[in-house]
């Protein structure tokens, strides 16, 4: 399969940023308690968590807005305590974009050239960077005459021209609708391999950081609950929050398992846990199942809709059902 | 007609009229008035007697502004984008409270601050640092103080409130670009905080070129400003029509600054503030 073999781009020995025992407070709280983590070269590396988890205040420790209390952040081979953001080859795409509003596309893209070393040809470099994210001809549009679409390139493009070690992108999709989103997930993904620089991204969208990362670092209160590649963490969660964050809602004494592992059986089946239809949620490609047990826990069965009108289909809330599930499908917790 | 045109009529446009036909009349006995029409107020206005006059009170209100300008930019950044957020309104407080006094009773105060006998002098006399006292009070420097003390808040209050709305993700990504803080102010926060500047630069330097009270106070006979002649031609000199075209000459003067500022704006492709 093609995409594994891009997944497997980077090389795990080759490491841009490692941040080790990385820890910041705010007053008494720990944003970010004890973080080790080791992102190699090329990745496209995604920091998942619900908002407050400490993942956007692990983004700014490694751009720099942030000094850890303590711990270290080593980017490329060198420990960067102390360092302000402006001297760090690292880049940000903020989630609001925060293009400046009194400068055209082109002198936004342009607003970092001066700091870097000797450029040749600036022109031909911001016509060329503008173009790379599909933004040609619009250099000089102010940002309010851009679309959050066109924002979002132009974000990118500001801080790809500078060449960083390591791209930080805040939510970037977040401020996007739906449609958009999907299209500019596929864009964000092939711009990061086409450049090949190093993407770390800040999402609570599990679904997001799925799509577009190679691997994935789950966040709970400041500290990493797990990281890996992102089908590993999905299918294999290793704690109660991470299986909870990625949709495995099916809790039992020690194990977990997915929704659409689960099968509805309108017969007595062997080896199949017996209840009651408490209600079905039609979501198009899906349906969601909710079940009470007979020794009344609730499970959720994800079932896909082939469009033939059968036994399961035709259930209502209140008919006994039996769900049946796979050995294999359940997942040890910690 | 609705009340916002009435008061508007009735307080800045009937008076306007009134001054701009008197200062087309001929000077009557004892304050009174001749009917004109005639151009010699305007032609008198010019004559080189009053240029130092004019000079003096473009210097005076050019330097307030200066000085407003470098006052009031720092304490307006500190309160904007520095301070603590609960702190806010006690510092902005502070700012205002002074003005709650009466203009002239603050204007006094400083006659007392800056006289021989006053605060400053007998300090630096009682410290040994000068013998006889400085010459502070009925100097051109006095009546700037006492204009830039008068005026601070004007200028504090637009630049906070432009400072005050800026997006703080934009100096993040300043400096994220490679920007050093000072980079980031000249390139991001200066440009951005330009129309509460411009409110500021205008509402300090239109009333100190016409101010007459602190120039009065402050800076004795020599310092004569045009606020005090045209406040002179209303009073003791009793001829309105010569006061009234120094004053039309004042404000087409000021309209005309207004407007180079706009085009000049608009040319840039700025945001016309005014």
């Amino acid at each position: 399969m093609p995409a594994r073999q891009e997944c497997l781009a980077y090389d795990m020995s080759d490491v841009i940023l490692r941040l080790e025992q990385v820890e910041k407070h705010f007053g008494a709280t720990a944003a970010v308690n004890g973080v080790t983590l080791e992102i190699a070269r090329g990745e496209f590396f995604a920091l998942l968590g619900p908002s407050g988890c400490g993942k956007t205040t692990l983004l700014r420790l490694i751009a720099g807005f942030e000094q850890p209390d303590t711990g270290r952040v080593v980017l490329d081979g060198t420990d960067v305590a102390g360092v302000p953001a402006n001297e760090r080859p690292v880049n940000t795409v903020f989630q609001h974009y925060a293009l400046f509003p009194h400068l055209t596309v082109a002198d936004n893209v342009a607003f970092g050239l001066r700091y870097q070393s000797k450029i040749q040809n600036p022109e031909s470099r911001i016509e060329e960077t503008l173009k790379s994210v599909r933004m040609e001809g619009l250099g000089a549009r102010k940002p309010d005459q851009l679309s959050g679409g066109q924002k979002q390139r132009v974000a990118l493009a500001r801080a790809l021209i500078l060449h960083p070690k390591v791209l930080l992108l805040d939510e970037p999709l977040a401020a996007l609708d739906v449609k958009l989103r999907k299209e500019m997930q596929v864009e964000l993904k092939a711009l990061q391999r086409r450049v090949g620089i190093t993407f770390i991204f800040v999402t609570h969208d599990q679904e997001e950081a799925l799509t577009l990362a190679d691997r994935v670092a789950v966040m709970n209160l400041g500290k990493v609950e797990q990281v890996g590649a992102t089908e590993e963490v999905f299918e294999r969660p290793r704690t109660k929050f991470v299986a909870d964050f990625m949709g495995a809602v099916n809790f039992f004494d020690g194990f977990v398992v997915r929704p659409e592992k689960m099968r509805l059986r309108v017969t007595a089946t062997e080896d199949a846990v017996e209840g009651n239809v408490e209600s079905r949620v039609y979501q198009g490609e899906t349906t969601r199942w909710l079940v009470r047990t007979v020794d009344g826990k609730l499970l959720t069965v994800v079932e896909q809709n082939d469009g033939v009108p059968d036994a399961v289909s035709r259930l209502k809330p209140g008919d006994r059902v039996w769900v049946k599930w796979e050995k294999r499908h359940e997942v040890p917790l910690q | 007609m609705s009340p916002t045109w009435l008061v508007l009529g009735l307080l800045f446009l009937v008076p306007l009229v009134i001054m701009l036909w008197l200062s087309f009349q001929h000077r009557g006995l004892y304050g009174g008035i001749e009917p004109g029409p005639t151009l010699a107020n305007y032609v008198r206005s010019f004559e080189s007697g009053y240029a130092i006059i004019y000079a003096r009170s473009v210097w005076i209100a050019v330097a307030t502004t200066v000085i407003c300008l470098l006052v009031s930019y720092p304490v307006a950044y500190y309160i904007a984008l520095k301070a603590r957020p609960e702190r806010k309104n006690l510092l902005l407080a502070l700012v205002v409270i002074p003005f709650w006094t009466s203009f002239l009773v603050r204007t006094y105060a400083w006659m007392f601050i800056l006289r021989d006998q006053g605060v400053i002098n007998s300090l630096l006399m009682s410290l040994g640092v000068t013998h006889e006292p400085l010459p502070l009070l009925y100097t051109p420097l006095a009546v700037m103080i006492g204009q830039v003390y008068a005026e601070v808040p004007f200028m504090v209050l637009p630049i906070y409130a432009s400072l005050e709305k800026l997006d703080r993700s934009l100096l993040e990504a300043a400096r994220d670009l490679g920007a050093s803080a000072a980079a980031a102010f000249w390139r991001v926060t200066a440009p951005l905080a330009m129309p509460g500047t411009v409110a500021g630069i205008v509402l300090v330097f239109i009333p100190s070129l016409g101010t007459f009270i602190t120039p009065d106070l402050l800076g004795g006979a020599k310092g004569m400003l045009v606020g005090n002649l045209i406040q002179n031609q209303f009073g003791p000199a009793l001829n309105k029509p010569f006061g009234s075209a120094v004053a039309m000459t004042l404000t087409v003067f000021v309209l005309a600054l207004l407007w180079a500022y706009a085009a000049w704006a608009r040319r840039r492709g700025e945001e016309v503030v005014l």
